[in-house]
């Protein structure tokens, strides 16, 4: 099993996608990050559907694409099978012929074709919809139909745009741990490209944030969640992301005013910050209580604040505050009827030092 | 067959609202009887009793079977040769291709009898292809049976390919990209994917063109004549049979009406939107 190596730059009108990103043979590496950040320009690329204007693209040894020096495997040469976001099934064929269609494609018999598909809809458990054309599948059935469809081609390579995305959240639940089990068998490189927080941290091992066409963040799923490097992930994973420099004396003075304290600025190892240094600051909203009254006590971090807006969040409300800093709050539903609160209201917001996190920018 | 989409356009859904000026009334009541009462009196007219023996009488007959074979024959060609053109026209860019789109709609905005008129000069006896074709093939084009094929052809085939044409641009080019992903090549994705595809639209062009071919009449008079067997269609027997027998004229007109309707019918979905 070969490794993706992916070096590739795709120009579109004002658009550039500048990429370089490794997968190993067994890796499913997600891609996250904003509309128009340029994922499913990266996997179109891998496919082949889109040219790239440099760099290279190949699998282990072999080039896919090297415009430098003249090589561009068609699409249909390509050891690559996709699923797309909106599915692309085939309208006018069954669920069967859509299954076989990449066997018969590439000239196998029919009847030989015909059995492999049985054996790929048998795997997805859709045995009984072998003869349902696609417009009579439900979400979750055509997005399994779509999965064997693309692994009934035996591919080298597996990319997947937004397979979640059109689903339901049951229905979704449910498809992702199927995707799961059959990301797990498959044994070349995975590239899933995710707008979706539970997609991205249960289904991938390593995350690749894109914005702006480059790659901004690259870790594990849990150094991503935990220490974002942009808000968009920030938003993804429900933490409150502020930029600031740190001062002597342990405190961050952020770039938009206020400050906060940290005590996690200790003299602890090379990776801490140290002042005068640029950092992020990423603040839990579980960690954030809100009061009606000055807190008593002397938690470091308190000020005056406008709540700005709150909305349910699971079993928790989210109260989004503006003050010295602007934080969000995660409280209980209790919580919040205890205090009464609606935008417009005046709070105090307090942060305890040892809830925030400051790291390098 | 353009005014009969003109007018069905019109029947959409009306402005929200939904009170049309009580002057405008009188108008479109008029309209509809000017469109309709003609055929009101092609079917008082028709003798009933006598449908069976002019139907079987020898022009009527020969009519009828040159008809069918004529339009069906074009249709043929229409298809052969309109859809290789409109998947070129949808899907290739090239300098000129509004030009040449023009140039292809041209026939059917152009008066049939100026299109009868440049067939002749064109494949005509005496032009160069013309004359090419009878010395090397023996082959003469005018006032023949294949001549009728090609002028229906030439009127039908603009029908074809501007309504495939409209269907590979409303197609889903992402089942292409999907196809080509699974390992199709060109040919496999045209024939299993995008032929498929525009399959509604390439019977409604067919249909069009069929429809277009069989009503043909200015063309084909002028460029095949109106000889009995050979070359004359039913439009060119309704009107001849106008200077003699009424009767025949009726009834063969009655047959392209029902014609005429049963492409309505099969066309519905596509131009007559519920309203």
């Amino acid at each position: 099993m070969r490794p993706l190596r992916a070096e590739a730059v795709v120009r579109a009108g004002t658009f550039t996608l500048d990429v370089s990103l490794s997968v190993a043979p067994g890796e499913v590496v997600g891609l996250l990050g904003p509309n128009g950040a340029g994922k499913s320009t990266l996997l179109r690329a891998v496919a082949g559907l889109t040219a790239v204007d440099n760099g290279r693209i190949a699998l282990g040894d072999e080039a896919l694409d090297d415009p430098a020096a003249g090589t561009r495997v068609a699409p249909e040469r390509r050891p690559v099978g996709m699923v797309f976001q909106d599915l692309r099934l085939f309208p006018h064929l069954s669920a069967r012929d859509n299954v076989a269609f990449g066997a018969r494609s590439r000239g196998m018999r029919r009847a030989e074709a015909d059995a492999r598909a049985d054996a790929w809809l048998n795997r997805v458990g859709l045995s009984a919809q072998s003869g349902s054309k696609p417009p009579q599948l439900s979400g979750g059935q055509a997005q399994r139909v779509a999965l064997a469809r693309a692994l009934a081609t035996d591919p080298e390579v597996l990319l997947l745009d937004e397979p979640l995305s059109a689903l339901d959240a049951t229905t979704r639940a449910e498809v992702r741990r199927d995707l799961r089990t059959h990301l797990a068998a498959f044994v070349g490189p995975v590239l899933i490209v995710t707008h979706d927080a539970v997609d991205a941290l249960t289904l991938a091992h390593r995350l690749v944030v894109l914005d702006g066409g480059r790659v901004i963040q690259e870790g594990t799923p849990a150094e991503i969640a935990r220490r974002p490097r942009s808000r968009w992930v920030a938003d993804l994973v429900g933490l409150t992301l502020l930029a600031g420099r740190v001062e002597v004396g342990g405190s961050v003075r952020l770039d938009d005013g206020g400050a906060v304290v940290a005590t996690a600025l200790g003299p602890i190892g090379p990776e801490v910050p140290a002042a005068g240094d640029d950092v992020y600051v990423a603040i839990r909203p579980r960690s954030v209580a809100l009061h009606r009254r000055r807190p008593e006590g002397s938690p470091r971090n308190v000020w005056p604040a406008t709540v700005e807006g709150v909305e349910a969040a699971a079993d928790r409300v989210r109260v989004a505050t503006v003050g010295a800093v602007p934080v969000t709050a995660e409280i209980t539903p209790g919580a919040l009827a205890d205090l009464a609160l609606a935008p417009g209201d005046a709070v105090w917001v307090a942060v305890k030092a040892t809830e925030v996190d400051v790291y390098q920018r | 067959m353009s005014e009969r989409r003109e007018r069905t356009r019109q029947h959409g859904p009306e402005p929200a609202a939904g009170r049309v000026p009580l002057a405008l009334v009188p108008a479109a009541v008029l309209a509809v009887a000017f469109l309709v009462l003609p055929l009101f009196g092609l079917l008082q007219r028709a003798p009933w009793t006598d449908l069976g023996p002019v139907l079987r009488a020898p022009a009527v007959s020969d009519a009828l079977r040159l008809s069918l074979f004529t339009a069906l024959a074009s249709t043929a060609l229409c298809v052969v040769l309109g859809l290789p053109l409109a998947w070129v026209l949808a899907r290739a860019p090239f300098p000129g291709r509004r030009v040449v789109r023009a140039l292809v709609t041209l026939p059917m905005v152009l008066p049939p009898v100026v299109g009868g008129a440049a067939l002749l000069f064109a494949l005509g006896r005496r032009s160069p292809v013309g004359g090419w074709l009878d010395d090397a093939f023996g082959l003469t084009l005018p006032f023949s049976t294949t001549g009728v094929v090609i002028a229906q052809t030439f009127v039908a085939l603009p029908f074809l390919v501007i309504t495939v044409e409209g269907g590979l641009r409303a197609g889903d080019r992402g089942l292409e990209e999907a196809a080509a992903s699974l390992g199709a090549g060109r040919w496999t994705v045209l024939r299993r994917v995008t032929v498929p595809q525009v399959a509604p639209s390439l019977l409604a062009g067919a249909v069009l063109a069929w429809a277009r071919a069989l009503g043909e009449f200015g063309a084909t008079i002028t460029f095949a004549g109106s000889l009995q067997g050979r070359t004359q269609t039913m439009p060119l027997a309704v009107y001849q049979a106008l200077q003699r027998d009424q009767g025949a004229a009726i009834v063969l007109s009655l047959v392209l009406v029902v014609v005429s309707l049963g492409v309505l019918v099969a066309l519905r979905d596509r131009w007559a939107p519920a309203g």
